[in-house]
C-alpha cells in the first residue's frame, strides 16, 4: 500500500483535531473504559486496535454521544465539546461509518442521504451533492439507484458519501474491510489518503487486520481491557509486536480450572489418551468439517471454506475476534445454516446439515450462543424444556409420558445443581445461569458424541462459569469431542486442548494449547499467518 | 348474565404467581406483553378483578348506549337475559349457537398454538357447509350414516381449502394472513357458483328464504338433521356435545402427546423446533389443515343444525367470531369454551331484543365490549407493572 505518510502529523499547527483525555466509563461497576487518552492529528489516519470487550466500541460511543462518560473531555480542534447524541456528533463534524450499515433498502441512494439531512427534501440537490461528492474522492456511487441492488462494497461507499457529504472533521470507520474484497479494500485506502490529503479531515480506522493497520495507519492506539496500552507508529514496528500488544502478556497458559475445582489432574496433555474407543487413533473423528462454504441472503460470505476436525475426548478451542464466523460455525453445527458447497462428517457419516432434527439424531449437541431464542422456549416450563431433546424416548404410543418427563427434569436439576422453585416453573423467569445449565444439562443429557458450545460463559457469574468450565472438561474425559466457541482467550487457554483461530470465516489456523502464545494467536486473529 | 361471573370464583381459590412479577423481564414492552398474553401465571387474583372491572364498564357502555336511544336498559338487560339463560328453550338456543363457534375456535387454537396464523375461518366454515351439503342432499340413507359422513365431508373441505393456504406458505413463501383472508372471499364466491342457477347444489324449491330465492340450495331432509336429545331437562343440541368434546380432545392432544409438544414448541420458538427435528413445514401445515377442518366441522353443524339450507349468508360471521374468541381467549380451550358460550348468550338474547324493536347493534356493541374487556387487564397489568418499576427505580435513584 502506498500511503506510509509520516509527515501526516508535520502538518499540526497546533491543536490536534480531536483529543479525548481520561474518559472513564463504568457500567454496572466494571471499567468499560478507564483513563483513556486519544489524540488524532489533522490529516492523520489513526489507528485503533484491540480485542472484542478492549473498550473501543464504548470510547466510539462516548465519542458519538450514545453513551455518557463519567469522567473525562472531549475536545475538537481544541475547543471542548459534550456531544448529546449523534446528531449532535454529526453537527460537531463526527462523522462515523459503522460494521453493520444502517440504510433502507427499499429506498434509492439519495433518498436514503435525504433522511438524515434537515429541511425540505430536494431531490436535485441532493442527487449533485452526491454526485459532486462520489466524483471527488473516486467513490463510484449512482445516486438513483436502489439499495436494495447494490454490492456489500457499494453500500459501504453510500455510508462513506453519507458522511463526507457534510465535510466531518473526523471519519469513523468501523471494521471496513471486513465485508471488502482485496480490490474494493485497496481503493478504499487509496479514498481514504485522498480525504485526509488535506489535512482539515481525520480518520479513525478500528480494525483487528494488523496487516492493514501497519500499512495504512500513521499512528495506532492500542487498547485492552478498557485501558490504553499502548500508542505508536505502526509502520515503524512488526505486526508480531502490534499482535502482543494487543493480547497482552496476561494470558494464563495453565490448565487451571481443573486444579483449581480439583476436577482432575491429568487433564492436561492427551486429547487421545482417555481409554473410550472414540479416541484411538485410526478411527475417524467424531466431527470433521471440510471446505464448508455458506453464503447469507444478500450474497455474504457467512463461512469460507472452513475446515475442522475434533476427536472424541478433545476440546478443541475456536477462538477469533467477534463476526468472523464463529455465530455461522455454530448455527451450522445445529442445523440452521446450510452449506453450499463442503462437507459436515460425524462419526464418519455424511449429514444432511439443514434437515431438521439432523445434526441431533447424529448424536451433535448444542448449547447455543443466543440460549433465551435458539437454547430454550421461554414461556414454557424447565421441566418441558428439560425434556425437549428426549422427547421420542419418555413417549409411549405418542404420549408423552408426563411422570417420566418429571423424573427426567428432577434427576437433572439435581445433577447439575440447577436452583429452581418447581419443575413447572416457566423457563423465563430463571436467571441467565440457570437457564444456561438447563441447556447444558439437556444437550449433555442426550449422550452425544460431539458438543458444541458458543460463548457459553458470556453473561454469567464467576461462579457459574467456573461450573461451566468444570462441565466441560468432564464432559471431554468422559470422551465426548467438544467444540468451544469464544472469543474470550483466557476462557480458550484454560479449558481447550487444541486451539483454532477463525478468521472471516475460515479457520486462520491451529496450534496445540502448549505452543500458543499471545503473539501467534494475535497474529492468527488479525488475519495473518502465524 | 350469570355465566360470566363464573371466574369470580377462582379469585380466592387460585395462589397469585409468585415468580412472575418480580424484577422486570428482557424483551421490552413487546416481550412481556406476549408473555403476560400467554402465560396463566400471571397474578391471577387481580387479572380476574380487572376483568370484571373491564366487562361492567362494556355492559355499561351497551346499556347507556340502549338509554341514550331511548330504549330502557332493565328492558335490554331482563331480554338479553330472558333470551339466553331464563329457560330450558332459552339455554338451548344458546348452547346451539355456541356450538359452531366452539368448534372454529378449538381449530383455531391448534394453528395459533402451533404459530400459524390462520385467520381464514370464514371461508373454512363456508366450504366444510358445502362439503357437508354435497352428502346431505346427494345421499339417502339414515342419519346415523349420513351425518357422520356429512361431518367428514365437511371437515376434508375445510382442511383442504386451509391446506392450500399452507401450501402457498411453504413453497412459495406466501404471508399466510394475506392469502388466509383472501381465500375466505374465494370461498364465498365458491358457494354462491355452487347454490344460482346453474350449479350442482341449486335448488329451485321453498326454501327457508322463501321461494324462488337465486341463490339457495334444497333443505336439508329432516332425517339428516343433528338430533336434539332431551338430557337433564334440557334439550342439548348434539352440535354443542360434539363441539365440547372437540375441545376436551384437542386439549389433550395440544397438552399430552408428542404431536402436541412438537406443536407448541414450533408456535413458540421454530428455531429451537428445527433442532430437535421439527419440520415447520410439516407440522405447521397439518397445524393449519387441522384448524381448517375443525372450521369445516362447524359450517357442518350450521347446517345440519340450524340454517337447514345453504343460502349466501350461511356461515354467518361464526368464522370471524369463532376466530375472536380463540384470540381472546389467548388460544386456550377452555377458557375458549366459555366464552363460546357467552357469544352463544349474546346472540340468543340478542334475537329476543329484536323483537322488543331494540336493534341488534346495541348487542354488538356490548358483545364487542366484552371482547375488549377480556383483551384489556394483561394489557392494564403490564402498564400497571412498568410504572411502578418505574416509581421504584426512580425512589432508589
Amino acid at each position: 500500500m502506498t500511503m506510509a505518510n509520516p509527515n501526516g502529523s508535520s502538518m499540526v499547527t497546533g491543536h490536534p483535531m480531536l483529543r479525548m483525555a481520561g474518559v472513564t466509563k463504568y457500567f454496572n461497576g466494571r471499567a468499560a473504559c478507564d483513563d483513556v487518552d486519544l489524540s488524532v492529528a489533522p490529516g492523520e489516519i489513526h489507528g485503533l486496535l484491540g480485542q472484542n470487550g478492549a473498550g473501543k466500541s464504548t470510547l466510539m460511543n462516548i465519542l458519538l454521544g450514545l453513551v455518557r462518560p463519567d469522567r473525562g473531555v472531549i475536545e475538537v480542534t481544541g475547543r471542548p465539546v459534550t456531544v448529546r447524541d449523534p446528531n449532535d456528533a454529526r453537527a460537531q463534524g463526527i462523522g462515523m461509518v459503522h460494521q453493520h450499515y444502517s440504510l433502507i433498502p427499499t429506498l434509492s441512494v439519495w433518498e436514503n442521504i435525504a433522511i438524515t439531512t434537515k429541511g425540505r427534501v430536494q431531490p436535485d440537490r441532493i442527487t449533485a451533492l452526491v454526485n459532486e461528492t462520489s466524483a471527488r474522492y473516486g467513490l463510484e456511487v449512482s445516486a438513483s439507484k436502489r439499495v436494495g441492488d447494490l454490492t456489500v462494497g457499494e453500500q459501504q461507499r453510500v455510508e462513506i458519501v453519507k458522511c463526507l457529504i457534510d465535510h466531518p472533521k473526523l471519519l469513523i470507520l468501523d471494521e471496513p474491510t471486513a465485508v471488502l474484497t482485496e480490490r474494493e479494500s485497496q481503493a478504499l485506502f487509496s479514498m481514504l489518503a485522498q480525504v485526509v490529503d488535506s489535512a482539515d479531515c481525520s480518520v479513525i480506522l478500528i480494525s483487528h487486520n494488523l496487516a492493514e493497520i501497519r500499512s495504512v495507519a500513521h499512528q495506532a492506539t492500542i487498547m485492552r481491557n478498557g485501558r490504553v496500552v499502548s500508542r505508536l507508529a505502526p509502520s515503524e514496528t512488526s505486526v508480531a509486536v502490534l499482535a502482543r500488544h494487543m493480547i497482552g502478556h496476561d494470558l494464563r497458559n495453565e490448565p487451571d480450572v481443573a486444579t483449581a475445582i480439583g476436577a482432575d489432574a491429568q487433564v492436561t496433555p492427551a486429547p487421545v489418551a482417555t481409554g473410550t474407543a472414540t479416541g484411538k487413533p485410526g478411527r475417524p473423528p467424531a466431527l470433521e468439517i471440510e471446505e464448508a462454504t455458506a453464503f447469507l441472503a444478500g450474497g455474504r460470505r457467512a463461512l469460507d471454506a472452513l475446515g475442522l476436525h475434533v476427536r472424541g475426548g478433545e476440546v478443541l478451542g475456536v477462538a477469533g475476534v467477534e463476526g468472523n464466523g464463529q455465530k455461522w460455525l455454530a448455527s451450522l453445527l445445529s442445523g440452521a445454516l446450510s452449506l453450499h458447497t463442503g462437507r459436515v462428517r460425524v462419526r464418519g457419516t455424511n449429514i444432511r446439515v439443514n434437515k431438521p432434527g439432523a445434526m441431533r439424531s447424529a448424536g451433535v449437541a448444542v448449547v447455543p450462543e443466543d440460549r433465551r431464542e435458539s437454547g430454550c422456549v421461554l414461556d414454557m416450563s424447565v421441566a418441558d424444556n428439560i425434556a425437549f431433546a428426549a422427547l421420542g424416548s419418555l413417549a409411549r404410543r405418542g404420549v408423552v409420558s408426563r411422570r417420566r418427563v418429571l423424573a427426567l427434569a428432577e434427576r437433572l436439576v439435581d445433577e447439575f445443581q440447577i436452583a429452581v422453585a418447581s419443575l413447572d416453573q416457566p423457563m423465563r423467569s430463571l436467571s441467565g445461569g440457570n437457564q444456561q445449565k438447563v441447556v447444558l444439562a439437556r444437550e449433555l443429557s442426550t449422550d452425544p458424541s460431539v458438543l458444541v458450545l458458543a460463548q457459553p460463559t458470556r453473561g454469567l457469574d464467576v461462579g457459574a462459569i467456573a461450573y461451566m468450565h468444570e462441565r466441560i472438561r468432564a464432559a471431554a474425559n468422559a470422551g465426548v469431542a467438544v467444540v468451544l466457541i469464544s472469543t474470550d482467550l483466557n476462557e480458550i487457554m484454560q479449558v481447550s486442548d487444541r486451539i483454532a483461530v477463525m478468521y472471516r470465516g475460515k479457520v486462520r489456523g491451529e496450534t496445540p494449547r502448549a505452543e500458543a502464545d499471545s503473539e501467534k494467536l494475535g497474529l492468527l486473529m488479525g488475519g495473518v499467518h502465524a | 348474565m350469570s355465566g360470566l361471573e363464573l371466574p369470580e370464583k377462582t379469585k380466592e381459590s387460585s395462589p397469585a404467581g409468585q415468580s412472575s412479577d418480580t424484577g422486570i423481564r428482557p424483551g421490552g414492552l413487546g416481550g412481556e406483553l406476549a408473555a403476560a398474553l400467554r402465560s396463566n401465571s400471571g397474578p391471577a387474583a387481580r387479572q380476574v378483578g380487572m376483568f370484571a372491572l373491564f366487562l361492567a364498564v362494556g355492559l355499561a357502555v351497551g346499556l347507556i348506549l340502549a338509554w341514550s336511544t331511548g330504549h330502557s336498559p332493565t328492558v335490554v338487560l331482563g331480554n338479553l337475559f330472558e333470551g339466553s339463560f331464563g329457560n330450558a328453550m332459552s339455554i338451548s338456543y344458546t348452547l346451539s349457537f355456541a356450538a359452531p363457534l366452539l368448534l372454529v375456535a378449538v381449530g383455531t387454537v391448534i394453528c395459533m398454538q402451533a404459530g400459524q396464523f390462520n385467520i381464514g375461518q370464514e371461508g373454512q366454515v363456508t366450504l366444510g357447509a358445502v362439503g357437508a351439503g354435497f352428502v346431505v342432499f346427494n345421499i339417502d340413507g339414515p342419519g346415523i350414516v349420513v351425518i357422520p359422513l356429512a361431518f367428514v365431508a365437511a371437515a376434508v373441505a375445510g382442511g383442504l381449502w386451509a391446506a392450500l393456504v399452507a401450501l402457498l406458505k411453504f413453497t412459495r413463501g406466501v404471508n399466510i394472513v394475506v392469502s388466509s383472508l383472501l381465500f375466505v372471499f374465494l370461498a364465498e364466491q365458491l358457494m354462491v357458483w355452487l347454490i344460482s342457477g346453474s350449479g350442482p347444489l341449486h335448488d329451485d324449491g321453498e326454501g327457508v328464504l322463501g321461494a324462488g330465492t337465486a341463490s339457495q340450495s334444497p333443505t336439508v331432509p329432516a332425517g339428516s338433521r343433528l338430533p336434539t336429545p332431551h338430557l337433564f331437562g334440557l334439550d342439548i343440541p348434539s352440535g354443542f356435545v360434539i363441539a365440547v368434546v372437540a375441545a376436551i380432545v384437542v386439549a389433550w392432544v395440544l397438552r399430552s402427546t408428542l404431536l402436541g409438544y412438537r406443536l407448541r414448541i414450533l408456535g413458540h420458538s421454530p428455531v429451537v423446533a428445527h433442532t430437535i427435528g421439527v419440520s415447520e413445514s410439516r407440522i405447521g401445515s397439518l397445524a393449519v389443515a387441522a384448524s381448517g377442518a375443525f372450521a369445516g366441522a362447524a359450517g357442518a353443524v350450521i347446517l345440519l343444525g340450524q340454517s337447514f339450507q345453504l343460502h349466501p349468508g350461511t356461515a354467518s360471521s361464526i368464522g370471524w367470531n369463532g376466530l375472536l374468541i380463540a384470540l381472546a381467549a389467548r388460544t386456550k380451550t377452555g377458557v375458549s369454551a366459555v366464552l363460546a358460550v357467552v357469544f352463544g348468550a349474546m346472540i340468543a338474547g340478542g334475537g329476543l331484543l329484536g323483537s322488543d324493536n331494540v336493534p341488534v347493534d346495541i348487542v354488538n356493541v356490548m358483545t364487542a365490549s366484552i371482547v375488549v374487556a377480556l383483551l384489556c387487564p394483561p394489557v392494564v397489568l403490564v402498564a400497571l407493572r412498568r410504572r411502578r418499576q418505574r416509581r421504584a427505580a426512580q425512589v432508589t435513584a
